[in-house]
């Protein structure tokens, strides 16, 4: 692509988008629009008041009654989540086949939406190999990372999103891992291991996860019981 | 929120409105979509109206929360970015002389086609004429970036209106 300087990309843009400037958009503006605001804001921090205080009666609950279900403390728990979670009632993303593998179960829950993957081919090249995606919400990561958001050298990005390649997995010891911002403050990681696993696969398996409703991927298994975010992921062999 | 800080609150919207919706419509196109996208960010400027009302800027924090709203709700409708594209969606090359009406849908058009954070930039620079800094602060990114954007939207632009083979071709 050529190189143009300042001046001139303002010229260009004054001939592509001259017709533009003083573009008033149809209609006037609705009186009503400050309060439908106002009404939905209201009820918005009233949602996040509400579930604010219900994570902390259910924290403290958990607490009284299921002390031995915590985990460990300084073991890497999963950090105190805002009011954002997935419908555990149906998938939250869709996981195409891509980088050789293809899904072979999805688990639905509120805090993790997790894809077990499988090679496309059991006898191909990826024999011996399997994947893990989890996607999470804002705010919770998984429990290997111990809270702290994933770093590491840059990655491609997945969908115009940052992504970066885990020097330390924390999905699973041993595995070629990545992870990527799918929505601010919200993490998506792809989890592949075995001796067909590398990072050109790994990349190709993120941009086949995409929000469920998107057409041109073909369905994933159907979602099977929730899973817990610190249980260790079984491989779905293959 | 207390009574008078949403009293301010909405006289603030108020007088913001017309200059919301026409950054909401110049970056949608679909004027029902630009309209919930207006309604989305007010909702949210209504949410966080504290640390907005103590932002360096107010107006500029809001058109913040307004362009990120439509690049988050681009992100996560991915099918229709890759849906779109077929022939009949390329506009025509405009014809000289002053806007008119179908110029100006022509260019809207073409728009329309240009990636959602690429649209952004232009939008925010040429038709909102923000400087390349604080275009990037509005979009989160680095001035560096929204150069690189700026080149890149442009160069789709010229070649949904002009045609890869008359570029340069004055208009």
């Amino acid at each position: 692509m050529n190189e143009r300087g300042p001046d001139e990309q303002e010229r260009e843009a004054a001939r592509l988008l001259g017709a533009l400037r003083g573009f008033e958009p149809p209609g006037d503006p609705s009186p009503g629009a400050p309060g439908r605001a106002v009404r939905a804001g209201r009820r918005r921090v009233r949602a996040r008041r509400g579930a604010a205080a219900a994570l902390s009666a259910a924290a403290v609950a958990a607490a009284v009654v299921l002390p031995g279900s915590l985990p460990p403390s300084g073991g890497g728990g999963r950090p105190v989540t805002g009011a954002e979670r997935f419908d555990p009632s149906r998938p939250a993303f869709r996981v195409g086949s891509a980088g050789g593998f293809t899904p072979a179960s999805y688990q639905a829950s509120p805090g993790v939406q997790r894809a077990l993957l499988r090679p496309e081919d059991p006898d191909g090249p990826l024999r011996g190999t399997d994947g893990v995606v989890e996607m999470y919400p804002e705010g919770d990561l998984p429990p290997g990372s111990a809270g702290k958001a994933p770093a590491g050298r840059a990655a491609p990005d997945v969908h115009d999103r940052r992504a970066r390649w885990l020097d330390a997995p924390v999905l699973r010891p041993g595995a070629v891992e990545m992870a990527w911002e799918w929505k601010p403050g919200a993490w998506g990681f792809v989890s592949l291991k075995g001796p067909g696993a590398n990072r050109a696969r790994t990349h190709l398996v993120a941009l086949g996860v995409v929000p469920a409703g998107t057409p041109g991927v073909p369905d994933t298994p159907p979602a099977t019981a929730s899973p817990r975010a610190s249980a260790t992921p079984a491989a779905p062999g293959g | 929120m207390r009574p008078d800080d949403e009293r301010e609150y909405v006289a603030y919207v108020s007088g913001a409105l017309p200059g919301l919706r026409r950054l909401a419509h110049l970056l949608c196109g679909d004027p029902h979509r630009a309209d919930d996208l207006v309604q989305t960010a007010l909702t949210r400027l209504y949410v966080h109206w504290r640390r907005a009302r103590a932002a360096d800027d107010l107006d500029r924090y809001t058109r913040r929360i307004l362009v990120r709203s439509f690049l988050n709700e681009r992100r996560l409708a991915w099918a229709r970015v890759r849906l779109t594209g077929a022939p009949a969606d390329v506009p025509h090359p405009a014809a000289p002389g002053p806007p008119d009406v179908e110029t100006r849908e022509e260019v809207r058009a073409a728009l329309e086609r240009v990636p959602p954070r690429q649209r952004a930039v232009l939008v925010l620079r040429f038709l909102c004429d923000l400087p390349v800094a604080e275009a990037a602060e509005v979009l989160g990114c680095s001035p560096g970036t929204v150069k690189s954007q700026t080149a890149h939207g442009l160069a789709r632009l010229r070649t949904l209106l002009d045609g890869p083979a008359e570029r340069g071709r004055p208009r």
